[in-house]
């Protein structure tokens, strides 16, 4: 059920845009490690408090994992990821479809579950390598930029949570992508499901009157706000991670049975 | 026992395109050509031999196992040249040819050195660089490096020069000999017409006919082509009691067809006039397939 020459195949023609993608999470989490110490983050509160009500919009960031939790995991954390899931959920499988060189594949002794196992083994295999990169990367910065600031637990939380929503998504992109024969199709749905998802987390906490945007996203299932009050997460993780794997499942079997077009 | 075998074939695609009721066998051992013109049908029926899509109606085996349901049993002896090449763009010539390989399951190289020097081809380059005839090199390495029992080739010359071309004929005939199973589409007549031991044609979807290559050589009439020098000698010979198949007064030309138990009394009556030359015109697939398609002659 796996090839490993496909995966070797399929690494080589996506570490760049895995490589990227990494680094640029990197940076930004170097800098939040770096530059935003309890003080730096004292002296910043101080002047929010004068600005009235707006310092509740900020209430959870007086610490370090506060700070890298709306920051950077309700955000950067979140964006670039997804970047990564659409771009190399198409490649996958629908753009060598539209391109015709699946043909070559599958004129070898290689079953098309072969392909897509493989193939999705690779994606959700390199969303956990990026997280577990990060996860070690993080501690790492803040054991030396500001040694036993950081909540490791709840660190952890984050990354696994940021990791399920991303499998979830990277789910979305693949089906979209065994689905669909042109990779303008599997792209427009691989990106649009993710992105509306993205767009309505943000609304709904934009204003209360929204809020019932919510129900309309999983990205709000990864809450890291919710994670820092102390809410349960549990279920929410298993939801997303049920998601992705329901994705993925589907998305074998679709293509196991669909007329390819090669 | 046919090693592949078509039968009953149907996918409609809407718009009369697509294959209808398409049935042929190949043998062990036979070089079957798939001849006919562009959007005929000939990808299509291949792509339901490779497992590609899923038939409407009817079924394609080979070596008795349906297509649809065991591809990767029958590709294990089975090379495929695709008719529309798509390399992946990232890669050498080499590296490609190599992946092939272990996607293959073969060790080592196999047949692929023996056939790049045959070919001349210098696989280093990028595949994105490559030129059609490069690309199309490379493809026919890749199908032929694992020693299959069974080839799938679709429009396998397209993008070689005259001299590859010979080289390919040459390739095909050692495997026919070697008691390969080859099934071969085309549009160009003379490609088929020098491999094949039996022809089947398609037309919008439908087998037109199916002919055996020795049927067409071992015609029992000829037509042969004489010019005269002098235009007396071209009217006078129009009055003989002949075949006339054409006659081109401005050419002097004329178009005779002979029975070959007539060809004796034919070159007595030639024997009484000056020639400038004559000639046999070969029957050829040409002529078969013009007559389906009604003298279409725009069907290369």
């Amino acid at each position: 059920m796996f090839s490993r020459p496909l995966f070797m195949r399929t690494v080589k023609s996506n570490y760049k845009v895995l490589l990227i993608i990494t680094a640029v999470l990197s940076f930004y989490l170097i800098m939040i490690c770096a530059v935003f110490t309890p003080k730096a983050l004292g002296e910043m509160m101080n002047f929010m408090e004068n600005m009235g009500e707006m310092s509740n919009m900020f209430g959870s960031m007086n610490s370090v994992i506060g700070f890298i939790g709306q920051g950077y995991y309700g955000m950067i954390a979140v964006m670039f990821p997804m970047i990564y899931c659409i771009v190399v959920g198409n490649k996958l499988i629908a753009a060598q479809v539209d391109k015709g060189s699946m043909a070559y594949l599958l004129s070898t002794p290689t079953k098309r579950n072969q392909i897509t196992i493989t193939n999705g083994i690779y994606s959700a295999l390199s969303i956990a390598a990026m997280f577990a990169f990060i996860t070690a990367l993080g501690i790492g910065a803040c054991s030396i930029f500001q040694p036993d600031e950081l909540d490791i637990g709840k660190f952890l939380i984050f990354n696994l949570g940021a990791f399920l929503l991303m499998f979830a998504i990277s789910g979305i992109c693949y089906l979209s992508s065994c689905i669909f024969n042109q990779s303008r199709y599997s792209i427009a749905f691989g990106t649009g499901i993710p992105l509306a998802f993205f767009l309505f987390k943000m609304l709904a906490e934009s204003s209360e009157e929204l809020s019932f945007f919510k129900y309309l996203s999983l990205n709000t299932l990864f809450d890291p706000n919710g994670i820092l009050m102390g809410e349960s997460f549990a279920l929410k993780f298993c939801i997303l991670a049920a998601v992705g794997l329901v994705c993925y499942i589907i998305g074998i079997r679709v293509f196991r049975e669909k007329d390819l077009p090669l | 026992m046919s090693v592949i075998k078509v039968e009953h074939l149907t996918k409609d695609y809407g718009m009369n395109k697509g294959v209808f009721d398409v049935s042929f066998e190949i043998e062990k051992g036979e070089v079957f050509g798939f001849l006919g013109p562009n959007g005929a049908g000939k990808t299509t029926t291949i792509r339901h031999i490779l497992g590609f899509s899923r038939p409407q109606d009817g079924r394609c085996e080979v070596d008795g196992m349906d297509c649809w349901k065991k591809p990767d049993k029958i590709l294990k002896q089975l090379g495929y040249l695709p008719g529309e090449i798509a390399f992946p763009n990232d890669m050498k010539g080499i590296q490609f040819i190599r992946f092939m390989a272990r996607m293959q399951g073969m060790s080592g190289l196999g047949r692929a050195e023996e056939l790049i020097k045959r070919f001349e081809l210098d696989p280093s380059g990028s595949l994105k660089r490559m030129s059609k005839g490069m690309k199309q090199k490379i493809g026919i390495v890749c199908a032929f490096m694992h020693n299959p029992s069974i080839l799938v080739l679709d429009e396998p010359t397209s993008g070689l020069d005259p001299l590859m071309q010979n080289v390919f004929v040459e390739l095909i005939e050692e495997e026919k000999k070697a008691g390969k199973t080859i099934l071969m589409s085309s549009h160009i007549f003379e490609e088929v017409e020098k491999t094949c031991d039996r022809v089947a044609m398609i037309r919008q979807g439908r087998i037109a006919a199916t002919l055996q290559m020795d049927e067409i050589e071992h015609n029992k009439k000829k037509v042969f082509k004489l010019e005269f020098l002098q235009i007396e000698d071209y009217q006078r010979f129009l009055r003989e009691q002949l075949d006339f198949q054409a006659a081109d007064e401005g050419k002097k030309q004329v178009w005779v067809r002979v029975k070959d138990k007539d060809i004796n009394a034919f070159i007595k009556v030639l024997a009484n006039y000056p020639l400038k030359f004559l000639s046999e015109v070969k029957s050829t697939l040409e002529d078969y397939f013009m007559n389906f398609y009604g003298g279409d002659s725009n069907v290369q």
